[in-house]
């Protein structure tokens, strides 16, 4: 059955091609997607830990607050269980770059109504002797000095863009006990260890201890980086090795004031880039599950209209055999196209997508080849399963009887009616109605995907949305060193100053009967911190909203109220170590802010359990219309004078930026993913309504005989394509009830979501505008062919 | 294929030329037989008996007409005979062979070999030239190498008078051309049996006639013919008329041939 079957199939093929276009398009545009996916998850999984890794993430860091001399080091690094040691210090800072903020930036002051002109932000520095020899949480050189010189800073790369600055700018650098500093960029940085600048909101930079003693600050590394050997198994391993050093040390006269033992060589956010990872391996398994069952839809519509002639040639001495290789083979030749248009694709895609987040998340990909079997994958996705699923419509057709293909019964799906209420078009596409919900399950996929990513999108916005009615403040001033309270009642008198309250913070772990304070920490002293704060019971500036007991009222002594249970109940008495001092509590309530960190006693009651009175922290309100950048440098000036040593400015601004950015790649990842699914819903209902006009051909002539004008039956067949685009959002928006709540959840177990449950009228009537205006533009061409039959073409069709 | 020595007069132009002449010895073994042949149909209003044993034997050589109203069976029982349908009970003999009795892969492969089909509406295949149409079969059934094929089919389009259409597709010939083309095919593989259902059904009257001449004119070469037909001449060009009610024999009646043969 060689040549002449093949010429059939080409002839066949040709006489189709508008049809068999869209079929391969919409298998192609799937399997790019799926090699896009399947490709860039595979290296990013393998990725994410490496890039992490290669940056020999300390196991501990031990605060001495005695500080770290050469001699110490050394004899650290002589111990058995040390495999590596460094000391370092990391000290915040602000910089002002002299350029306008970047626009991600500008935008969110805008919206709180902040003026420009405050390019103020926060830098972190991270400062040690010895750049040559670090061995514990390495940076890698990107371009310019190394090390960097005296009077100048190397900058990470992230940094750049946060902080609207370029290598060689020369910045103005204010450190808590320093004036402000120009310092030059010498050269960039990438530190794999740190979470990307830009979701931070903040810059990281990296100085010597001669630079740092330029900047007013003492030069002096209290921070010792550890790594462990043999490596700890888990976080406990790593967190007994190091209280035992920790130990070692105090015992040799070194104090140790905290150990921070974090998530063991984990990088700060890969939760985050984890859920990313799974949402994709979902998409992909999805998409090819659906855009196989469509083709296997499409083929078996196409080799509908074959039934006839597979009749003729088992007639003439056709084997079913014979007729089943050759359209299997024709299923082949259309799945090898679309891999042949597809792989490269995926290939160049999956690079892309590779280097994109490896970018925003500011990993280093050190290995960036696909394996060989995401390639088998996808060839066995572009023909295996096409194959599989095309061989029952095949089969089917090839079995039947001579008499029966002749007759055209049996290979069809049976015609129903639908009920006569509904209109024509509608009733038109429910007539075949497994094709129908076999075509419109990539669309109502991607309406469900779509929809539920802006439900949670939304459901995450509205959670901050509730930060301004639990903080009242505009901007926070967090002090290296506790400054007297009345301090405050000189801010509050300057102009354009609603309220001020001193608030106390300190640093807080779980006590321990050694006495020292262990907590889970990152070096960048951000994620994983945990603080205690002593607040003023009757603040005006925070409204928590309650979960379970009551607030502070003047007068608790040691009352202490709870940002999250943390396994512990109303009435229960915890011991926590506050910078190293050991104070108890008696929980007298929980409550749900955002963040959703930390835990509050009264000031007061605070200052007793850490004999240590003043304000480490002022929260500023403004009066309305007051300009922030001229109020905070009055701030500050008022501070300077009162000896306060002002750490880090806060914006409340920011911290709701910060927030929102923290899921920003996925939400846009899921629409994304979203859309690529629609797309490929959309092509492939464009396929079927064409193959739906050509079984309809007759149909439409008698149509056309007995009055129906061009425009009459283009609107029918339109409609038709509407009344499937519009079932499909009728079943998605069924199905994205479940699916946020399922979403919800999930993003709640894994932190980023509080118990907000959102269901978008936004998102659903969005979907239900694209699906529609989609479907229409899917079925023009179909409908346009149709329009276009004369009666005799119509009527002549077999 | 066997060729034997050609023992009848020349063909008149048009007509097929005679390739074998059928032996006295052919003529005597019955080319059809069925014994109590039976068709039921399962449709939506219950069982519908299309032929109710039915008993028929053709001869080697006979064009046989099958005649009767819409329903009585008349292209079941030509299916039946081709193969292209399975008895729901009774016996069918085809040269000799129980067809009834071969699986799908056996009963195809014999059907290429043994049985020509004309369909009413032609059934060429749209996207094959004529020329590839009546090769077709040649290759399906692997009878001949691609060359001789070729030559074949070009043999037979010159034989049934549509030789300069050979490198056309069926949509630009007209219905007469069609169903010559048609028949060529049928011929491809010189089948013994031709069975033609309605094969003038779409034709005009003068091309009717001609096509019904070509089909008469393969008894010669010792074919056996069985046409179904509403065509009320053909009892001029017909051995035999057989009539059907109701999927059983009403009446077998004896046609112009065999008149004309005394």
């Amino acid at each position: 059955m060689a040549s002449l079957g093949w010429r059939k199939l080409r002839g066949d093929l040709a006489a189709a091609r508008g049809r068999v276009a869209l079929m391969v398009g919409a298998l192609a545009v799937s399997l790019i997607a799926l090699g896009t996916v399947l490709g860039a998850r595979t290296v990013l999984v393998r990725g994410i830990a490496a890039s992490y890794l290669s940056s020999h993430p300390a196991d501990a860091t031990l605060e001495l607050p005695g500080g770290i001399d050469g001699a110490l080091l050394a004899e650290v690094r002589a111990r058995p269980e040390v495999e590596a040691a460094d000391a370092r210090e990391v000290v915040m800072a602000r910089v002002a770059t002299g350029r306008p903020a970047p626009a991600m930036l500008r935008a969110h002051l805008d919206a709180m109504g902040m003026t420009r002109g405050d390019d103020t932000r926060p830098l972190q520095l991270f400062i040690e002797d010895d750049f040559a020899a670090r061995h514990v949480n390495v940076v890698r050189r990107e371009s310019g000095a190394w090390p960097p010189p005296t009077g100048a800073m190397l900058l990470e790369r992230t940094a750049l863009a946060t902080l609207g600055a370029r290598e060689g700018d020369t910045v103005t650098v204010t450190t808590p006990h320093g004036a402000p500093q120009a310092i030059a960029i010498a050269g960039v940085v990438h530190d794999t260890a740190l979470a990307p600048a830009w979701q931070e909101h903040k810059g990281y930079a990296y100085i010597t201890r001669a630079t740092l003693a330029a900047l007013g600050e003492p030069p002096v590394l209290h921070d010792l980086y550890v790594r462990f050997q043999p490596a700890p198994a888990t976080q406990a391993d790593a967190e007994a090795t190091s209280t035992a050093l920790a130990s070692w040390l105090t015992a040799r006269g070194h104090a140790v004031r905290q150990v921070r033992v974090p998530a063991l060589r984990r990088h700060p956010h890969e939760g985050q880039m984890r859920t990313a990872q799974l949402a994709l391996l979902v998409f992909s398994v999805l998409l090819l599950v659906l855009s196989a069952i469509l083709v296997a839809t499409l083929l078996g519509a196409l080799l509908a209209r074959q039934v006839r002639e597979i009749g003729v040639m088992k007639a003439l001495g056709a084997r079913t055999g014979q007729l089943a290789a050759l359209y299997a083979g024709l299923v082949a030749l259309l799945g090898t196209v679309a891999l042949a248009v597809a792989a490269p694709l995926a290939y160049l895609g999956a690079r892309a997508f590779i280097a994109g987040i490896g970018s925003v998340m500011n990993l280093a990909i050190d290995d960036p080849a696909i394996p060989p079997w995401v390639f088998a994958v996808q060839a066995a996705a572009g023909l295996g399963v096409p194959l599989a699923i095309a061989a029952v419509p095949i089969l089917r057709a090839c079995r039947l009887s001579v008499h029966a293909a002749l007759a055209q019964h049996g290979a069809r799906e049976v015609v129903r009616a639908a009920p006569r209420w509904l209109p024509l078009a509608a009733r038109n596409a429910l007539r075949t109605p497994v094709r129908l919900a076999l075509a419109t399950g990539l669309l109502v996929a991607g309406g469900v995907m779509a929809m539920t990513a802006f439900n949670v999108k939304r459901a995450y916005e509205r959670n901050l949305e509730r930060m301004p009615a639990m903080w009242h403040y505009d901007v926070d001033f967090w002090l290296t060193e506790p400054a007297p309270a009345a301090l405050g009642d000189e801010l509050a008198r300057i102009p354009g100053v609603s309220r001020v309250e001193p608030w106390a913070y300190a640093s807080a772990a779980w006590a321990r009967r050694d006495g020292l304070e262990v907590v889970h920490t990152y070096p960048d002293q951000g994620h994983g911190s945990f603080r205690v704060y002593g607040a003023p019971p009757a603040t005006t500036l925070a409204t928590l909203p309650l979960v379970a007991g009551r607030w502070l009222v003047p007068g608790d002594s040691d009352a202490i109220v709870m940002a999250q249970a943390r396994g512990v109940a109303l009435g229960q008495r915890v011991t926590l170590s506050l910078d190293g001092v050991a104070t108890t509590w008696t929980v007298v309530g929980v409550v749900d802010p955002l963040p959703p960190s930390g835990a509050f006693v009264t000031d007061a009651a605070f200052a007793r359990a850490v004999h240590v009175d003043g304000a480490r922290l002022f929260r500023v309100a403004f009066a309305p219309g007051a300009s922030s950048s001229q109020l905070t440098a009055a701030l500050l000036g008022v501070l300077a004078r009162g000896g306060a040593r002002v750490e880090t400015i806060e914006p409340f601004s920011l911290l709701d930026a910060a927030l929102d950015d923290h899921v920003l790649v996925l939400t846009r990842a899921a629409v994304v993913l979203s859309a690529i699914m629609a797309l490929v819903g959309l092509l492939g209902l464009g396929a079927a309504m064409g193959i739906s006009v050509l079984e309809r051909t007759r149909e439409i002539g008698v149509l056309k005989a007995i009055g129906a004008g061009a425009g009459r039956v283009f609107r029918l067949i339109v409609g038709e394509a509407v009344a499937i685009g519009l079932a499909s959002w009728l079943v998605a928006t069924a199905l994205v009830v479940p699916a946020t709540y399922a979403l919800d959840r999930f993003l709640g177990a894994q932190g980023f979501l509080g118990a907000t449950f959102v269901i978008s009228p936004v998102a659903l009537a969005g979907w239900l505008v694209a699906v529609v205006a989609g479907s229409a533009a899917a079925s023009f061409l179909p409908a346009r062919r149709a329009a276009r039959l004369t009666v005799r073409e119509a009527l002549a069709e077999t | 294929m066997t060729k034997l020595a050609t023992a009848s007069p020349p063909a008149p132009a048009g007509i097929l030329t005679p390739r074998v002449t059928a032996t006295t010895a052919d003529r005597a073994a019955p080319a059809v037989e069925l014994s109590d042949a039976s068709r039921t149909y399962r449709t939506a209003g219950g069982p519908f008996h299309a032929l109710a044993g039915l008993d028929l034997t053709i001869a080697a050589g006979e064009l046989v007409a099958i005649v009767g109203k819409s329903g009585s069976g008349k292209s079941t029982l030509v299916n039946l005979i081709a193969g292209l349908d399975r008895p729901t009970a009774g016996r069918i003999r085809v040269a000799g062979t129980a067809i009834d009795a071969l699986d799908e892969s056996a009963l195809a492969a014999w059907r290429g070999r043994n049985v020509g089909v004309v369909f009413q509406f032609f059934q060429l295949l749209p996207t094959l030239t004529i020329l590839e149409n009546v090769m077709l079969p040649i290759e399906l059934c692997k009878v001949l190498p691609a060359a001789a094929a070729r030559a074949r089919a070009h043999e037979l389009l010159a034989e049934v008078g549509i030789a300069d259409q050979a490198g056309k597709l069926p949509s630009a010939l007209s219905g007469g051309q069609q169903q010559r083309a048609a028949i060529a095919r049928a011929l491809a593989n010189d089948p013994a049996l031709v069975i033609a259902d309605e094969p003038t059904g779409n034709l005009d009257s003068q091309t009717a006639d001609a096509v019904l001449g070509l089909l008469a004119g393969l008894t010669r070469t010792g074919k056996t013919v069985v046409t179904v037909t509403h065509e009320r001449d053909i009892a001029r060009f017909a051995d035999r008329v057989v009539t059907l009610a109701d999927g059983k024999v009403v009446e077998i009646a004896r046609g112009g041939r065999e008149v004309a043969r005394g």
